[in-house]
C-alpha cells in the first residue's frame, strides 16, 4: 500500500455535499483532498444536439471509470431500484434542480406528531444557509407558494411556466389549489460563461449551456480554485483509525489500476450518499469497533428513507408541448404540511412536470409491444405526440428502523468489497398516503381537462433521493452524528450528506443536503 | 420448316373440327400421361420460374416491411423515401445472427409476402404482430417494428409531421406560449 502526503482534511464524494464542504474547507486554507470512485461527465457528449439524442440519453454520463458496475442488493418495495451515479459531482450531474426548502414543522414530526425523531437544527438555524447556497447556485424562483417558509427573494427571477404547466395550473386553480413557480437549480439569466436555460427539456441529460447549476458547475469549481485537489478513480474501501481507536487516521482507497493507497488526514468527512456512507463505516470494523465505526448503537444504516411517489399522464385535446421548458416548472405545496383530517401523517408536493422529452420517448412509453403499426401509428402518433403531460407527487417516508443498509454476507462488488443490501418497506401510512396523492394527482388532471389518464406503475418508493442511514441527534444513544455532523463515537469523522437526515421530510432533499453540508463545513472551520 | 408449320396447324384445325380426335380411347395409357403431364409440368415450370423473379432476401424485405410499418402518408414521409429500411438493415446484420435473418426472411417468403397486394401485407403483418398465434414470430417482427420506428423518428425528416424540431442548440424559446395561441 503506498501512502500521500497528509492533509487537513479528505472529502469522500464529490457530490451536492462533497463539493460544498470541499470549497467552503478549501477558501478556508485548508488542505484539502476530495476521493472520488467515479470519473467526470463527458461534455462533448451531451445528447440533445443530436438527431438520435433519444437513444443517447446517457452518453453525457462518465464511462469506463474502472470499478466497474456497482451493484447492490434489495429486498424491498416491488420495483424499488436505487438510482445512483459514479461520478464527478455525484448525482447532481443527473438532477432535475427542484430547490425546495423544508417547512418548520418537518424538522419536528417526533415533537408535533410523536413520530420517528426531532431533527437538532430548526429552520431558522437552516435558513442562512439556504439563502447563501441558492445565492451561489442562482436558483430560479418567484416568491407566489402561500406555503413558502419565511425566505429571502430568490436570486434568480423564475422561469415561466410552460403551456403543459400552464394547463395544469388551471385545474389547479379549479380545485382551489395553489400551484406556484417551481424554485430550481437552473439559472434563468446568463452568468460569466453560463448560458441561461433555453427551455430545451433535457435537464437530466445533460445541459448544453451550462444552466443547470450542478456541483461541477458551481462548488467544485470554487473548491479546485481554491486549492482542493479532486482525485478521481479513488474508491474508499476503509477508515483507518489510530490507536486511539477514537480518531480516524485517514482513509485507504483503490485507485483505478486497484492499487490499494492511504490518504492520511487530519479530518475526514463522508459525503458518498445514504447507501455509500454507511456501507464505508460497516466496512471499516476492527476488534474495537466490530460492529463498523460509529456504531455501538446498532443505527448505521437504518432508518434509510426514499420518499413516496406517484406519477399521472393525462392527455389533452390541444396540443401543450410538455417536451419543452424545465423538467419541474411547477409546484403544489397545499398537501405539503400534516392534517389531522387526513388519514396519514406527514405531507407531499406535487411537482407540474416538462419532461415528455421527444416522439420516441412517447412512443417507447405508451406503445412499444402493441401491435400498431403503418396508418394507424401515424396517426397515433400525430394525435398523441405534444398532447401529453405529467404530474408527480414526493411524499415524506416515515422510515423504520428495518428500513436499512447494511453489507451482503455473500456478493462483493467488482472491487471485491461487500455489496450494500438495502431493505425498504412502505407501510400503512405509506400506503394511505399514495392513495391519496394518486387521488388528488387524477382530480387536478381531470379539471385541467386530460384524459385517459395513466397512472405510472413503477415502485411507489423513489430511488433517486436516499435520506436517513445515519442519522443526526442530540442524544448519542438514539443517533449516529451530533448537530454539527460530527459522528459520536469518532471525535474527527463528519458527515455530511443526505444519510444525516433524521427524517426524510417532504421536500426535494439536495437543497437541504448542501445546507446543512454548508452549516457543518463552517462549524469544522470555526472549531 | 415454314411448310411443316402450315402442315402441323393444318391438322390441329382439322383435330378441332373433328372432336373425335381427342378422344382419349384413340391413346394408350402410357400416351394420355404425356399429354396430360406435359402442360401441367409446363404450368409448374412457369410458376417456380415467377417465383424465382421475386427475390426474396434481407434487403427485399425490410424495404418491402419498411414500406408498410411507415407507410407516406399525408404529411408523414414513408420510412423507405427516408431511408430507414438500409439503416434496419444495416442494425440487423450488426447485431443479429444468421438464423434470425434467415427465418425473418423465410417468414415472409412463406407467405409470398413481396407478391401481395398493399392490404393483404397489412393483414399479413397484423397476422406477424398477434402474439396469440405465434410468439416466436411476434417477437420476431415487433422487434422489426421496433428497429423501423426507432430510426424513423430519430430521422429530422419525420419531424415536421409531428410538430417537433431538435432541442438544441436553439432550445425552445416559445415554450411559455400555447401551440394554440401560436397559431391565432
Amino acid at each position: 500500500m503506498s501512502g500521500n502526503e497528509p492533509v487537513d482534511v479528505c472529502v469522500v464524494g464529490s457530490g451536492a455535499s462533497g463539493s460544498v464542504v470541499a470549497a467552503t474547507l478549501a477558501a478556508a486554507g485548508r488542505r484539502v483532498v476530495v476521493l472520488e470512485s467515479g470519473l467526470p461527465t463527458r461534455p462533448e457528449r451531451i445528447p440533445t444536439i443530436r438527431d438520435d439524442w433519444e437513444h443517447h440519453l446517457f452518453d453525457f454520463f462518465p464511462r469506463g471509470d474502472g470499478s466497474g458496475r456497482l451493484a447492490y442488493a434489495t429486498d424491498n418495495e416491488p420495483g424499488f431500484r436505487v438510482s445512483r451515479f459514479k461520478g464527478v459531482g455525484g448525482s447532481t450531474m443527473h438532477f432535475e434542480g427542484f430547490y425546495i426548502r423544508v417547512h418548520p414543522g418537518d424538522l419536528r414530526r417526533h415533537t408535533e406528531l410523536g413520530l420517528a425523531a426531532d431533527w437538532p437544527v430548526s429552520y431558522d438555524t437552516l435558513a442562512p444557509f439556504y439563502d447563501r447556497v441558492e445565492a451561489r447556485l442562482g436558483v430560479s424562483g418567484r416568491l407566489d407558494n402561500p406555503f413558502d417558509p419565511p425566505r429571502s427573494p430568490y436570486p434568480n427571477p423564475a422561469i415561466a411556466m410552460s403551456c403543459a404547466v400552464q394547463r395544469m395550473k388551471a385545474g389547479c386553480d379549479t380545485l382551489g389549489l395553489h400551484a406556484a413557480h417551481a424554485p430550481v437549480a437552473i439559472i434563468s439569466r446568463p452568468d460569466g460563461d453560463r448560458g441561461a436555460c433555453n427551455f430545451c427539456g433535457g435537464c437530466w441529460t445533460g445541459c448544453l449551456h451550462g444552466a443547470i447549476s450542478n456541483a461541477a458547475q458551481t462548488y467544485l469549481v470554487d473548491a479546485r480554485a481554491a486549492g482542493a485537489e479532486l482525485r478521481t478513480r479513488a474508491s474508499a474501501t476503509r477508515l483507518v483509525l489510530d490507536r486511539s481507536g477514537r480518531r480516524v487516521a485517514g482513509v485507504e482507497y483503490l485507485d483505478g489500476n486497484g492499487a490499494l493507497h492511504l490518504q492520511p488526514a487530519h479530518q475526514v468527512v463522508l459525503c458518498g450518499n445514504a447507501v455509500e456512507t454507511p456501507r464505508l463505516l460497516l466496512m471499516s470494523a476492527r476488534h474495537d469497533h466490530p460492529d463498523g465505526l460509529a456504531n455501538a448503537t446498532g443505527l448505521v444504516g437504518r432508518y434509510f428513507s426514499a420518499h413516496v411517489t406517484a406519477s399521472v399522464s393525462a392527455t389533452f385535446d390541444e396540443r401543450v408541448d410538455a417536451h419543452k421548458g424545465p423538467n419541474i416548472n411547477g409546484m403544489v405545496q397545499d398537501f405539503w404540511d400534516h392534517d389531522d383530517a387526513r388519514d396519514f401523517a406527514g405531507g407531499y408536493v406535487i411537482a407540474l412536470r416538462n419532461a415528455e422529452l421527444g416522439p420516441y420517448f412517447l412512443y417507447r412509453r405508451r406503445f412499444i409491444g402493441q401491435p400498431l403499426f403503418g396508418a394507424a401509428l401515424l396517426d397515433t402518433l400525430a394525435d398523441t405526440f405534444g398532447h401529453t403531460a405529467t404530474i408527480s407527487a414526493y411524499g415524506e417516508h416515515f422510515a423504520a428502523a428495518d428500513d436499512r443498509v447494511d453489507l451482503h454476507p455473500d456478493r462483493k462488488d467488482t472491487l471485491g468489497l461487500p455489496v450494500p443490501r438495502i431493505r425498504i418497506r412502505h407501510r400503512e401510512n405509506e400506503r394511505a398516503m399514495y392513495a391519496h396523492m394518486r387521488e388528488q394527482l387524477l382530480a387536478i388532471v381531470d379539471a385541467a381537462g386530460g384524459q385517459d389518464p395513466e397512472v405510472a406503475a413503477s415502485s411507489r418508493a423513489l430511488g433517486t433521493h436516499l435520506m436517513g442511514t445515519c442519522r443526526m441527534g442530540t442524544d448519542p444513544t438514539n443517533s449516529v452524528v451530533d448537530a454539527s455532523g460530527r459522528t459520536h463515537e469518532v471525535d474527527n469523522l463528519y458527515i455530511a450528506d443526505g444519510s444525516l437526515f433524521p427524517t426524510s421530510t417532504p421536500s426535494n432533499p439536495t437543497l437541504t443536503i448542501q445546507a446543512m453540508a454548508l452549516r457543518i463545513a463552517e462549524g469544522m472551520v470555526k472549531a | 420448316m415454314r411448310h411443316r408449320l402450315t402442315q402441323g396447324l393444318a391438322r390441329l384445325v382439322n383435330a378441332v373440327r373433328h372432336r373425335s380426335a381427342f378422344s382419349v380411347r384413340r391413346y394408350s395409357p402410357g400416351r394420355r400421361l404425356l399429354v396430360a403431364g406435359v402442360p401441367l409440368a409446363g404450368a409448374g415450370l412457369a410458376w417456380m420460374g415467377w417465383r424465382r423473379r421475386t427475390v426474396y432476401d434481407l434487403e427485399s424485405v425490410v424495404t418491402a416491411t419498411c414500406d408498410r410499418l411507415l407507410p407516406a402518408r399525408g404529411e408523414h414521409p414513408g420510412a423507405v423515401a427516408l431511408g430507414i429500411h438500409r439503416l434496419v438493415i444495416d442494425e440487423l446484420r450488426a447485431t443479429r445472427g444468421d438464423d434470425y435473418l434467415a427465418s425473418l426472411v423465410a417468414l415472409l417468403r412463406d407467405h409470398d409476402f413481396l407478391d401481395l397486394s398493399s392490404e393483404a401485407q397489412d393483414d399479413a403483418i397484423s397476422r406477424f404482430l398477434d402474439r396469440g398465434r405465434d410468439r416466436a414470430t411476434a417477437l420476431m417482427f415487433g422487434n422489426l417494428l421496433h428497429r423501423s420506428v426507432h430510426h424513423y423518428l430519430a430521422h429530422p425528416g419525420a419531424w415536421p409531421a409531428l410538430g417537433y424540431a431538435r432541442p438544441q442548440p436553439l432550445g425552445y424559446p416559445d415554450y411559455a406560449s400555447c401551440p394554440m395561441e401560436r397559431s391565432t
